[in-house]
C-alpha cells in the first residue's frame, strides 16, 4: 500500500477500539471525500480536455487541494485512473465476512458485496477508467504497478483473516491467483465498452470464475 | 522429441522452424549485447538488425516492437509445449508446475544470464514495463490454448481461460515485486523454488 493506505492506519489510531483500517473516524471520511473529489474533476477535465493535455496542477485546483496533497492522495496522474478503490471495497467486505467461510468463498462474497454496493455513478467511473486505460499508454504502464499493489492489498487482507504474516507464501499465491482470474476476465480489453448491460456481465462472469476457483479449478 | 513432426501445432520442429528459432534467438542475443555495451534507450532497433545481420522489417517479423524482445522470452512458448507433453492425468496446476520444471531444469548457465538480465530490464526500463501489461494477456491467452487442446475444449471456454488466469495470476505474484529482483543465479533459483511452492500451493486449492 502506498501512501494513501498509510494514511488509513494513522488514521485508526484516532479510534479508540477500531481494530480495521475502515474509513470509519471523522478525519477517514474527510479523507474518502476528498479522494473521491480528486478523482472526480480529474474525469471531468479529462472528458473535457484530453488526458494528455490535463496537468496534475490543473485537478488539483479544480479539487481545491495544493498539488503536493494530490500527490499524498495519489504518487502520479496514472494512479488517478487505475486507483479504482475497488480493492479497498473489496477488502471492507471481506473483512466483514463470516469467519467460518473459507478465504476463497470469502472473497468470492466480498466481490459479490463489492459490486452490489455500485450506484450507477460508480459504474460510469469504471467504464470511464477502464477506457483509459485501454487508450493512454502511460496509464497502461503504470497498469503493471498497480497489478502488483493489488495483489498486496488482497494479500494482506487475506493474510490478517488467516492470522498469518502478509508476506507469506500461501497468502501472495491465493492473492496472486485472484487476481489472475480477474485478469482473464477484464483484460481482453477489445471486448470493453461503455455499456453498463457489458459492465454486468463482466461482473457477473468475474464471480463465475472466481466460483471455478473456489471449486479447485476444475477442467 | 522435437525431430517428431506433430501436425496441428508450430512446435520448432521443421528445418525451417528450426531456423527461424535460431534466428530469433540471434536476434535476442545481439540485442541484449547492445543494452549491455550501450544501454537498451540509446541503442535502435536498426543497429539490431545489422548485429544480428537480418533486415528491420525481418526483426519486425519476429518482435512487433524493442519491448517485446525483452518480454518474450520464449519460456512461455516451451512451459506450453511441455506442459502438452506430461501426462494426461494430471490436473492442470500439476501439469504446469511439472512443466515449469522440465523448462527450468533444462536452462543453462547463458539462459540463467539472459533471463537475469531481462527481468532487469522489465523492472527499470518503463516501456518496456508499459508493454508487459499486454504480454500478461498474451502469456494468458498462450496457457488457455495450451489448456483447450489439453482439455478438448475451446481456447475462450470460460474453465479453461479462469485456469490460465489463475496460473498466470501465481506466477505474476512471485514474479512482479520489483524490490527482490534476482541479481544473482541463487536468487534466480530460488524464484524458481518458490513458482514451484506457490504452484504446489494452487494444485492443493489454495489451502490458507
Amino acid at each position: 500500500m502506498k501512501a494513501p493506505g498509510a494514511g488509513r492506519i494513522e488514521g485508526m489510531t484516532e479510534i479508540a477500539g477500531a481494530s480495521q483500517d475502515r474509513p470509519d473516524g471523522l478525519r477517514e471520511r474527510k479523507k474518502a471525500r476528498t479522494r473521491a473529489a480528486i478523482r472526480e474533476h480529474a474525469l471531468r477535465l479529462f472528458r473535457a480536455n484530453g488526458y494528455q493535455r490535463t496537468t496534475v496542477e490543473q485537478i488539483a485546483a479544480a479539487a481545491e487541494v495544493s498539488p503536493s496533497t494530490f500527490f499524498r492522495y495519489f504518487p502520479t496522474k496514472e494512479d488517478v485512473v487505475l486507483q479504482d478503490d475497488m480493492d479497498t471495497r473489496m477488502v471492507e467486505a471481506l473483512e466483514r465476512q463470516p469467519a467460518d467461510l473459507s478465504p476463497l468463498t470469502a472473497v468470492r462474497a466480498a466481490v459479490r458485496d463489492a459490486f452490489a454496493s455500485y450506484t450507477e455513478a460508480d459504474l460510469a467511473v469504471i467504464a470511464e477508467t477502464t477506457l483509459l486505460t485501454m487508450t493512454v499508454p502511460e496509464i497502461r504502464a503504470r497498469a503493471t504497478d498497480e497489478f502488483a499493489r493489488t495483489i498486496g492489498v488482497i494479500g494482506e487482507a487475506l493474510a490478517k483473516r488467516a492470522g498469518r504474516p502478509a508476506d507469506d507464501l500461501a497468502v501472495r499465491t491465493a492473492a496472486g491467483a485472484i487476481i489472475g482470474v480477474m485478469m482473464s476476465i477484464t483484460m481482453p480489453w477489445h471486448g470493453w465498452s461503455s455499456d453498463m448491460q457489458r459492465i454486468e456481465d463482466v461482473f457477473g462472469r468475474i464471480d463465475q470464475a472466481l466460483a471455478l476457483l473456489e471449486a479447485g479449478l476444475p477442467l | 522429441m522435437t525431430q517428431i513432426p506433430v501436425a496441428g501445432q508450430d512446435r520448432p520442429c521443421g528445418l525451417r522452424e528450426r531456423k527461424k528459432a535460431r534466428t530469433r534467438a540471434a536476434i535476442r542475443r545481439h540485442a541484449l549485447r547492445l543494452f549491455r555495451a550501450n544501454g537498451y534507450q540509446r541503442t535502435t532497433v536498426e543497429q539490431i538488425a545489422a548485429a544480428a545481420e537480418v533486415s528491420p522489417s525481418t526483426f519486425f517479423r519476429y518482435f512487433p516492437t524493442k519491448e517485446d524482445l525483452i518480454l518474450q522470452d520464449d519460456m512461455d512458448t516451451q512451459v506450453a509445449e511441455a506442459f502438452e507433453r506430461q501426462p494426461a492425468g494430471l490436473k492442470p496446476a500439476a501439469a504446469f508446475r511439472a512443466a515449469l520444471r522440465e523448462v527450468a531444469g533444462s536452462f543453462s548457465q547463458a539462459d540463467f544470464d539472459v533471463l537475469r538480465e531481462t527481468t532487469a530490464l522489465i523492472a527499470t526500463e518503463p516501456e518496456v514495463r508499459a508493454r508487459a501489461t499486454d504480454e500478461f494477456v498474451r502469456m494468458i491467452t498462450v496457457m488457455s490454448e495450451a489448456l483447450a487442446r489439453r482439455a478438448c475444449r475451446p481456447a475462450d471456454d470460460m474453465a479453461v481461460r479462469t485456469v490460465a488466469g489463475a496460473l498466470i495470476g501465481v506466477i505474476l505474484s512471485i514474479t512482479l515485486p520489483v524490490d527482490d529482483l534476482p541479481g544473482d543465479d541463487q536468487a534466480l533459483t530460488a524464484m524458481f523454488e518458490r513458482l514451484d511452492e506457490a504452484l504446489a500451493l494452487l494444485e492443493a486449492g489454495l489451502p490458507l
